[in-house]
């Protein structure tokens, strides 16, 4: 079999009614699927995850070969695929022992030949034979047994076992040193002991596959593979692998984060996530958008027209993307359909039996009155099924449903209403974007269509001409005829405009994957793009901005004035400015900046002169707090009760006193700065 | 389980409200130091008494005015230009080297050395971060009380209940060792130590020979696993570790060592009250009436409901004061009835004669229904309350280590930021090391404190130390703060 064929979920070949989606919007079940339950089968096909062909691969060919058990790792959240792939793993197999309750079950085992397979499906699932700690008695059982061994985890699974497993004794020694390996963790079983773990030459504990050998007593008893199923964006290019020889542990590319402004040179089907939403794009039936509605109302026809354009798969690839920048976690496969059900047909499988869905629009349209006003509300309603709506909003009154969404508690976060930039073209990262639609609302935003004004402004290959459809422009048409009618008040004229200002918003800047905090998330890509350096260009300098975080000058507009924070303080706010108190003080030296890259993650690492002093993420809101300095002073963001605590602590740390440090005192007193120092007497 | 029906009463005694949360430490120091009267020391209005400890109530400074009281509280801090000139000079004949007149020294020392602002204005503690700082006040100072409890002796006996074996060094001793290491590598407070031994405290400071009075608590060793009691003396053999008082910086490990002193101080005493409340409730109820299960049946000791849920549901307020104070009861109807002969049967056969005392039962059943407030129950609320509540919110002198946060008439489990760090990072196996979320909450589970995860996990993001993940659940990374 080819890798090719491995990479891929098998594909379907009917073709898929809207209705179908409500199985596929966010949710899922809490536990695995059965291993040979087809249903994955039946819908559009979906690369793996990096790594997870490679492994299968290996795998296959270790049962063949049937030398040393191979013992396989799938690790990730619900939703990345794992139960996925032991079905096709374990499709050539025949089950033993098969208990046909219909349930699903932590473990079945599987003959393969030489050796029987143990597959843990669903280690989240109480194991009858252990009370505490299942996994690393299974995993040390069918090493001592020589079984091939497979199973699915958790990172939450793997702490617990090691919380709660006790003892190291020979029935679970195995099991502890897989776990900790799996977690990166250093094996607290001694060396010499009964069963060792050695990793292997290539393992690298940063990488999504990994492995290494277990052995007991010196002879080696299985080898393991780990693929850690989310280590890799699904809305980047996927590592390529490379060709190996069938018995050797695989081999595996290099990922890499594209930087944002670039996106738009990789083609939507290059990216996991993309090929997915491309694919159930194709797979619905032509006119599945078409059934409820006509087609001027229908805004599920519209985001199945406007999500047909590779430009427009492009911009909401690019918003989802900043999404996971800026939560710092990745979308699951899950959480990718999750937003693809989304973007057609909004939050509707939420709320309403699929069965229901005709009756429930007839409601809604036939439910208000008549006159403008009455028909700009009825279409109001359906818009918040546009893609570029349902993206960013729960549909629910409330905040919670924000919070409980697992699409829309990332999304929500890059809403590019939070941060519309002005400016009149969208040039990454320098010039702002919003322009074309504030002016089209503000002047003309009761005379004239505000959908005519913006296209106007914006040249003819811009995308927003592209994502608009009949739908788009019934609402306009809607919109205008409300504003314009003398029956109703200014205060409900004020609340149309408002909301058709940010309707026009999200449209005009997912259509051209434009997110909120645009600069930030463009720094990000950049700063791992570039790690071990910091991007030092004008507009996007984060080696100065983040110097100024961390050591915000006395005078900010002075360079040759220094940091000083407060000696003995609980918190290690810098003084800034004249002290009427004197008050003792440390100057703090120069700091180098470098960056270390940890998957999809960046570590900011500091060093003062030669020594390492600390390192801290460089998460999304260090970035949002770094940009917010201007002209060497500190800035202040929504995150900053985030970012300033560990900024501090990043301060106190060059309070400590090492053989290596010496410290700077001062007092500080009015504009002044009065050093001291102290006589060395021996305690 | 063979353990003495006396084992039943805890052995804590009755607390009072600390009004500043340095006098944790300050109540250590004065049981390792003393002073000694010496002949030319400065005059100062501050007398020494027999057994070497500060006469009257002493604070470093106060702000508000108690000269018409019967006992007027007494301050530390150099009051007048020329004491604090005094002081900066004793800082510069100890070895601080500077140009800068001795008044502009002095006040910036005194400044630096200044603990946190207790609220509603009662007064100001010095951080003590070396044995003269936290001698800096008394006992009778913190507890604005001529006759204190015995506070630093309720620490001990806090760490001998909950000490695994009864061998482990005393809290105090424990303390005066990490502080004499620090002394050994930080030359600016040697020198600060110094200069307030000379000039401020009204004697000279001496190491006192080793208590005695903590190993007559020794016997109530392993009584107590998994409790509020265990937690303190692993997180106070862990901070007062080398590794760990090396790789703080001063004020920061002592505002540590503070924080869990405050939290095992107040969560011992909620975790008394919910030991009588279930002791009680087991003698009257339906359980077997044995040791084990008045431990199982306790119930949680500090309720943490999901931050989603609104105020008054989270408001701490009624349920801890009323449990606290029926909890008084409980204890004083038990202690009466063992007293009456029954001390020297083993735990599990009184708690079988309780049940079968017809007259103690109803008063247990009394005392859980009860909505009468007592005297020792108001004072041990209020220990509580300020132990573990943050005090000043804001400015240069703000709590940053308070769990509780008081909104008017509620009582809310808010953490501030360095609270979250102290924890996350004591739950950690070294300085700059790391954990998980599975073993931050086994580490407040043993507190008596159990939030859910989610709220958790949002704690350690807000205060950078944790990052979530999808799949994670128990096993997000947390890392140390230092």
């Amino acid at each position: 079999m080819e890798i090719a064929d491995l990479s891929m979920v098998e594909p379907t070949q009917s073709k898929l009614r809207l209705t179908d989606l409500w199985e596929k919007a966010t949710g899922g079940g809490d536990v695995a699927a059965r291993p040979g339950s087809r249903s994955s089968a039946e819908w559009p096909s979906s690369p793996r995850p990096a790594g997870v062909a490679e492994a299968v691969r290996w795998f296959e060919n270790a049962v063949d070969m049937a030398e040393i058990p191979a013992f396989l790792f799938l690790v990730g959240g619900p939703g990345a695929g794992k139960s996925d792939t032991t079905s096709h793993l374990v499709r050539n197999f025949k089950e033993i022992d098969v208990v046909n309750d219909g349930l699903a079950h932590r473990s079945y085992i599987f003959e393969t030949g030489a050796r029987k397979l143990r597959l843990i499906n669903d280690a989240t699932i109480d194991s009858l034979k252990y009370a505490t700690a299942p996994l690393v008695h299974e995993i040390t059982q069918a090493a001592k047994s020589s079984e091939h061994f497979v199973a699915c985890v958790n990172r939450g699974v793997l702490v617990d076992e090691l919380l709660r497993v006790g003892q190291a004794t020979s029935d679970n020694q195995a099991g502890i040193l897989a776990c900790q390996w799996l977690q990166s963790k250093k094996p607290t079983i001694a060396e010499g002991s009964e069963w060792q773990l050695t990793a292997c030459e290539t393992d690298d504990a940063d990488s999504y596959l990994r492995s290494a050998e277990l052995s007991q007593n010196g002879e080696v008893r299985a080898v393991i593979v780990a693929v850690f199923l989310d280590h890799c964006s699904l809305l980047e290019r996927r590592p390529e692998s490379h060709a190996v020889e069938e018995s050797r542990i695989p081999d595996t590319g290099r990922y890499v984060v594209s930087p944002f402004s670039q996106r738009s040179r990789i083609a939507p089907t290059a990216i996991p996530a993309g090929y997915l939403l491309n694919a159930v794009i194709e797979s619905l039936e032509p006119d599945a958008g078409e059934t409820f509605l006509p087609n001027h109302l229908n805004p599920f026809a519209a985001n199945l027209r406007s999500l047909r354009i590779p430009r427009i798969q492009q911009g909401l690839l690019s918003i989802l993307r900043a999404a996971e920048i800026s939560s710092g976690q990745r979308f699951t496969y899950r959480e990718v359909w999750g937003a693809v059900v989304r973007c057609i047909v909004g939050d509707l499988p939420e709320l309403v039996p699929a069965d229901s869905l005709k009756s429930a629009l007839a409601h809604d349209l036939n439910s208000t009155g008549l006159g403008a006003e009455n028909k700009f509300l009825a279409i109001q309603k359906l818009a918040k099924y546009r893609f570029s709506q349902a993206i960013f909003d729960s549909g629910a009154d409330d905040r919670m449903g924000h919070l409980q969404n697992p699409v829309i508690r990332m999304t929500r976060n890059v809403d590019p209403l939070l941060d519309s930039i002005p400016g009149d073209s969208y040039r990454l990262p320098i010039t702002g974007w919003s322009t074309p639609v504030t002016s089209a609302l503000s002047a003309s935003g009761t005379l004239g269509s505000p959908l005519e004004s913006i296209k106007q402004q914006l040249s003819l290959d811009d995308p927003f001409h592209a994502v608009l459809t009949d739908f788009d422009l019934s609402l306009d048409d809607a919109y205008l005829s409300a504003v314009q009618d003398d029956q109703i008040s200014d205060q409900i004229r004020r609340t149309m405009v408002g909301w058709y200002g940010r309707y026009l918003t999200r449209l005009y800047a997912t259509a051209s994957g434009i997110p909120g905090f645009v600069r930030e998330v463009e720094a990000w890509t950049q700063a791992w793009h570039l790690s071990p350096v910091l991007p030092q260009k004008d507009y996007i300098d984060l080696e100065n901005s983040i110097q100024t975080l961390l050591r915000p000058r006395r005078t900010p507009e002075d360079p040759r004035s220094q940091t000083f924070i407060p000696l003995f303080d609980s918190r290690t706010d810098p003084i800034i400015g004249e002290s009427l108190h004197p008050r003792v003080a440390v100057a703090l030296g120069r700091i180098d900046l470098e960056t270390v890259k940890r998957g999809d993650a960046l570590a900011l690492e500091l060093v003062d002169g030669v020594h390492h002093i600390a390192s801290i993420e460089l998460d999304f809101n260090l970035i949002r707090e770094a940009l917010a300095c201007t002209g060497r002073q500190s800035g202040l963001t929504d995150v900053s009760d985030t970012a300033v605590p560990r900024l501090e602590r990043l301060r106190a740390a060059q309070l400590v006193l090492t053989d290596e440090r010496t410290l700077r005192y001062k007092i500080i007193h009015n504009d002044q700065e009065i050093p001291f120092a102290l006589e060395d007497r021996e305690p | 389980m063979n353990i003495a029906a006396s084992r039943l009463i805890l052995p804590l005694p009755r607390p009072q409200y600390i009004r500043v949360p340095e006098g944790f430490i300050t109540s250590l120091a004065w049981r390792e130091y003393r002073l000694l009267q010496i002949s030319n020391q400065p005059s100062s209005l501050l007398r020494i008494s027999t057994t070497g400890e500060i006469k009257g109530k002493v604070l470093f400074r106060s702000t508000s005015n108690t000269s018409k009281a019967k006992s007027p509280l007494q301050t530390t801090a150099p009051a007048t230009d020329d004491a604090v000139a005094a002081f900066g000079a004793a800082l510069k004949s100890h070895g601080l080297q500077s140009a800068e007149e001795d008044e502009i020294i002095g006040e910036s020392i005194v400044r630096a050395i200044s603990g946190v602002t207790a609220a509603k204005g009662m007064g100001q503690a010095a951080s003590p971060m070396t044995p003269s700082l936290a001698m800096l006040q008394n006992v009778a100072g913190v507890h604005a009380v001529l006759r204190p409890p015995n506070l630093g002796k309720t620490i001990e006996l806090i760490r001998s209940m909950g000490a695994v074996t009864s061998s482990t060094a005393t809290a105090s001793a424990s303390w005066a060792r990490a502080v004499e290491q620090r002394s050994s590598f930080d030359p600016l407070l040697r020198i600060i130590d110094a200069a307030v031994g000379d000039v401020i405290l009204p004697g000279s400071r001496v190491r006192k020979a080793a208590s005695t009075d903590a190993t007559e608590f020794n016997d109530w060793s392993g009584l107590f696993p998994n409790s509020p009691f265990s937690w303190f003396d692993t997180m106070w053999t862990q901070l007062t570790r080398e590794d760990w008082v090396s790789r703080l910086p001063a004020r920061v490990w002592t505002d540590w060592a503070t924080t869990v002193l405050r939290l095992a101080f107040g969560a011992a005493y909620l975790w008394e009250a919910a030991w009588y409340e279930s002791m009680a409730r087991v003698v009257i109820g339906q359980h077997d009436p044995t040791w084990i299960n008045v431990r199982a049946q306790m119930p949680s000791p500090l309720p943490w409901h999901a931050a989603s849920e609104s105020i008054s549901v989270r408001d701490l307020a009624p349920v801890l004061m009323w449990r606290v104070h029926r909890a008084a009861q409980i204890m004083r109807e038990i202690e009466t009835w063992l007293e009456q002969g029954r001390s020297e049967l083993s735990a599990d056969d009184a708690l079988k004669v309780m049940r079968n005392d017809e007259g103690l039962r109803k008063s247990l059943v009394r005392a859980l229904g009860s909505k009468r407030k007592i005297s020792s129950g108001n004072n041990t609320w209020e220990a509580i309350k300020y132990a573990l509540k943050v005090r000043e919110s804001f400015g240069e002198f703000a709590d940053h280590y308070g769990l509780l946060a008081q909104n008017h008439r509620y009582l809310t489990v808010e953490p501030r930021t360095e609270w979250v760090a102290v924890i996350a990072s004591l739950s950690c196996p070294e300085p700059g090391g790391e954990t998980d979320v599975g073993r931050v909450l086994l580490g407040l589970d043993e507190l008596g404190i159990r939030p859910g995860l989610a709220d958790l996990i949002r704690l350690l993001e807000k205060a950078g130390l944790a990052r979530g993940s999808a799949d994670a659940d128990q096993g997000v990374i947390v890392q140390s703060a230092f």
